[in-house]
């Protein structure tokens, strides 16, 4: 089983037989951390998946047995929606961030010193001239 | 079978009715010397395992069906099969 991420629907009007009903969509097969696995493909959904849900599919033959009836033609079905992946050696730890939010936005209070020490230099300036 | 290392565990709330009330891994196929090889995948739990258990995943479904004896029609393809102790390399 792998997991994957439905990007699409797909609709075939002529299908071979035992395909009727089918609910065929578009999957990009994703390892643990999100990373593309491989090439897009189509599989039979039986979980009523939707277009962007996180997925986990079974392949081969075993695709066919979970859909009702099982003798069918089918290699690639959904079988679950994820709701997370924990996997914690695999997990990014955030870098820790330098800047303080409280100082991003100083307060008025922290911030006017600074203009007569502006006014200071620009007065210096003029004085040289 | 392969040998892998589990990274963690996958939780569904929405999933076919085979699936209920079983463990799903999420598990990383390793080369005989433990390094990374391929991509991860997901098995159903039959040994206890857990998250850094170097473990064997059996990847065929006849063999599944065979452990979990829940008759002919069963979705499910990989299964952890053991924990692997130790593996001796010959050099």
């Amino acid at each position: 089983m792998y997991l994957g991420v439905v990007t699409g629907t797909v609709v075939a009007e002529r299908k071979a037989s035992g395909l009727e009903g089918a609910k065929l969509l578009l999957v990009q097969p994703v390892d643990d951390t999100g990373r593309h696995t491989g090439d897009v493909q189509v599989a039979v959904d039986t979980v009523r998946a939707g277009v962007g849900d996180h997925v986990y599919l079974v392949g081969s033959r075993e695709a066919a047995l979970a859909c009702d009836p099982w003798f069918v033609p089918v290699d690639a079905a959904i079988v679950g929606i994820v709701d997370e992946v924990h996997a914690p050696e695999r997990t990014v730890i955030p870098e820790p961030v330098d800047d303080d939010p409280t100082e991003a936005n100083p307060s008025p209070p922290r911030k006017r010193p600074q203009v007569p020490a502006r006014a200071n230099r620009d007065k210096k300036k003029t004085g040289d001239v | 079978m392969r040998m892998c290392r589990v990274l963690g565990n996958v939780t569904a709330s929405a999933k076919h009715a085979a699936y209920a009330g079983r463990t799903l891994l999420i598990v990383q196929p390793l080369d005989e010397h433990g390094a990374d090889a391929g991509d991860s995948f997901i098995a159903i739990d039959h040994a206890q395992a857990g998250p850094g258990d170097r473990v064997l995943v059996l990847t065929e479904g006849n063999g599944v069906r065979q452990i979990l004896k829940m008759g002919d029609i069963v979705p499910i393809r990989s299964i952890v099969v053991g924990i692997v102790d130790e593996v001796d390399v010959a050099p």
